[in-house]
Order: structure tokens, then sequence, then C-alpha cells
């Protein structure tokens, strides 16, 4: 098993763009970790054959158990609860389930239930296996749905991971246990920024990485030095062009691997080299 | 009685802040003693669950009205709950929005 996560930081720099192509083009399993927007799907255009609903721990309160001591209200960090004048009150979407709340309760008021968050889909776009983790309207918390998605898609092979924006919780639960990330960088002030934080993740997890760099105008000296810096390795570059952002516009993969090849080929022949290398 | 109002400042010409939550302050008013005291909003920066916060503020403070401009939906259930009413404020600075009180003029949210 060999996991790959294609993460950036900042939002709209190309991931998918990136993931759907390479996985597509090595036959690799694709999973759409990016559950608050999973989109991954409209490109590869799978069969979905199975669907999961994901739950996550909530604590149900007995109010006529209940003696308004307080503790629980003290101790959840996440402001999922509340006392007002008629008891307890809890605020689902904040709850990080963590079941403190249960443990200090000392009247025994406090039990398990369960709350749908999301679901998990599987499916199949001819040779590939695709999955997506996708967040239900309204919730906040991703990472139990990330985690599920993660955890269901396991299987000899190599897996690609379209991760989530950003360098928090959800870039973090995307990137745990995995084997190699590729970063996609945009040549942008707020880019740069935003691939910096990344960077620094990952350099903490310990998690090897190369860079592609998207929207190229073959003139980035900043995020170059700082590649070489950070002795990350730099596969390439894709040139801001007309045809790649229509290509990406209709969701023509075929139109996308066209226009990427043969950058593809070279790129994912550099990961899977890196691979070899890293396993024991 | 005591008045929650939610301030931009620490003194009675602040204006009134515009998200209840994400207040910098909070003014107490006391209708008896006709003064203000005033707290920093410690959960100002609080990824969410801020109103939250404040709300559970204003219930152990056993305030007897809160006054503010905009109150998200969390906070809100739990100042219901506990029957706290709330008045909208119009524009303006504290001391405006505490006459208009007690003029009766201010508009009941809840």
């Amino acid at each position: 098993m060999y996991d790959i996560a294609v993460i950036s930081g900042k939002g709209g720099t190309g991931k998918t763009l990136v993931a759907t192509a390479l996985s597509a083009y090595y036959g690799w399993d694709y999973i759409d970790c990016d559950v608050e927007a999973p989109n991954g799907a409209l490109f590869l255009e799978p069969v979905w054959e199975e669907s999961y609903d994901v739950s996550v721990t909530i604590p149900d309160i007995d109010q006529k158990k209940c003696t308004k001591c307080g503790a629980c209200i003290r101790f959840c960090r996440s402001h999922a609860l509340a006392l007002t004048m008629s008891g307890p009150m809890f605020s689902p979407e904040l709850c990080h389930s963590c079941m403190g709340c249960e443990v200090v309760c000392e009247a025994k008021a406090i039990t398990r239930s369960t709350r749908k968050i999301g679901v998990v889909k599987q499916g199949r776009a001819g040779e590939q296996i695709v999955w997506e983790g996708r967040l239900d309207i309204q919730e906040q918390i991703a990472p139990p749905l990330i985690h599920k998605v993660k955890a269901l898609s396991r299987r000899d092979g190599i897996r690609m991971l379209d991760g989530p924006p950003g360098a928090s919780c959800n870039c973090i639960e995307t990137l745990k246990g995995i084997d190699y990330a590729l970063l996609v960088a945009e040549p942008t002030r707020f880019g740069i920024h935003d691939f910096k934080a990344t960077v620094e993740v990952l350099q903490r997890l310990g998690i090897p990485a190369g860079v592609v760099i998207n929207r190229s105008f073959g003139d980035e000296e900043e995020i170059r030095s700082y590649i070489g810096r950070k002795n990350l390795s730099l596969l390439g570059s894709i040139p801001f062009s007309e045809s790649i952002a229509r290509a990406y516009g209709q969701g023509d993969l075929q139109m996308l691997l066209n226009e990427l090849q043969p950058s593809l080929k070279e790129w994912g022949g550099q990961i899977l080299d890196r691979g070899e290398c890293c396993k024991r | 009685m005591r008045i929650m109002i939610s301030a931009s400042d620490n003194n009675a010409d602040a204006m009134v802040s515009e998200h209840f939550g994400r207040s910098p302050y909070f003014a107490f008013y006391s209708e008896i003693q006709k003064h203000y005291d005033f707290l920093k909003n410690s959960s100002i920066n609080h990824e969410s669950g801020a109103g939250i916060s404040i709300a559970q503020l204003a219930v152990d403070e056993k305030v007897g009205a809160i006054i503010c401009k905009k109150l998200g939906p969390k906070a809100l259930r739990i100042i219901q709950e506990s029957q706290i009413p709330v008045y909208e404020s119009p524009a303006g600075t504290l001391e405006d929005v505490v006459d208009a009180f007690k003029k009766g003029t201010l508009t009941r949210l809840v």
C-alpha cells in the first residue's frame, strides 16, 4: 500500500486537477478527502456502487437525572454545552465527541448517542476505484468523516488522496499515516503564504513531499528558491493556459489528460521512484 | 436590574458593537446604581461557539435584559431557554441606547 496525498494550503490552486488527472492516468484509487466540497467525481464520473452513512458519538442528557451542577459545561472546551435555567443545552454541531461530559457527570445523567454527519461513497470509473466523503450541509467538523473515507478505502495498491484546502485539522487528518505529499503550489502572494504554512506542517509530520507549480508564468523565483531551501523536490509545473482552464471548467477529463501529457507520466514516475526508496 | 450591552469600547460613550458573540467588550449597566461595569470579551477569537460562551456569561451574570444588534442562532437558543429578554439596538452610544431602553422605545427581539 502506498498513499499519496495532494494538498496545497490555498484553495483553488489545482489539487483536484492534479489528483484526478494523475490518478486516472495511472489507474490509482482516487479518494476525495475534501469532504466539505468533494468535486473529483465531476471529472472521473464514477458509477456509485456503495454508500455508507457516517456518524459521530454525542452525549444524550437525561434532564430528569441532571442535577444542573454544571460540571459538564465547565469541562466542554468546544462550547457544545451551556447551562440554561431549564438545564444543560447541547449544540451538536460543535461537539468533538470526546465524551468528557459523560466522564465528569456524577449524576450519571449522560449516556452515548450518535448523530449522522455525512456519507462515504464508493464507485468505479471504468477500472479505476473512486471514493468520496461528503459532509452533510451545515456540519462543521470534518475529521471523523475524512478518517472514515480513508479507513473504508484501504486496500493494497496505490491510493491518491485529494486533500482539503488549508493546513489545519482537515488537512492533518488527510495527511495522517500517508507516505508522500504532493503539493500543488500557486505562484501568487496568497498562494506562497499558504504554501509555506503547509510545508511547515509537512516537515513537522516528517512526510516527504514533492511540488508541482500550477498556473506557472515561468517567473517564480521566490517559490522556487523556497522549494530549494526546504529540500523539496520540484516535480514540474503546469503552464497558465486558457486551454487547461477551459478543459477544467468543462470537467473534461480526457481533454485534461491530453493537455497534461507527458508531465503526468513523469511526475508519477518520480513519485514512485521516491516511494521505492522510502519503503522499508 | 442589570442590562448587558455589546460594546465596541470600555466607556459610556462607546458605540454599541455590531455582533454579540464577537463584541470587543460587554457593558453591564446597573439601573439602580446608574453605573457601567465593563468586561473584555475573552471569547472573541474562539473559532466557533463565541456566542454560546457569551450567552452563558449572560445567564451566569443573571442579567435582566440584553441589548445588542445581532445575535446568532446558538446564543439565541440559550438565552431564550433562560428567558432573558433581548432588545434590538439602533446605531448609537451606550448612553443613547440605555436612554432609549428606559423610555421603552427599543424593539424587543425575544
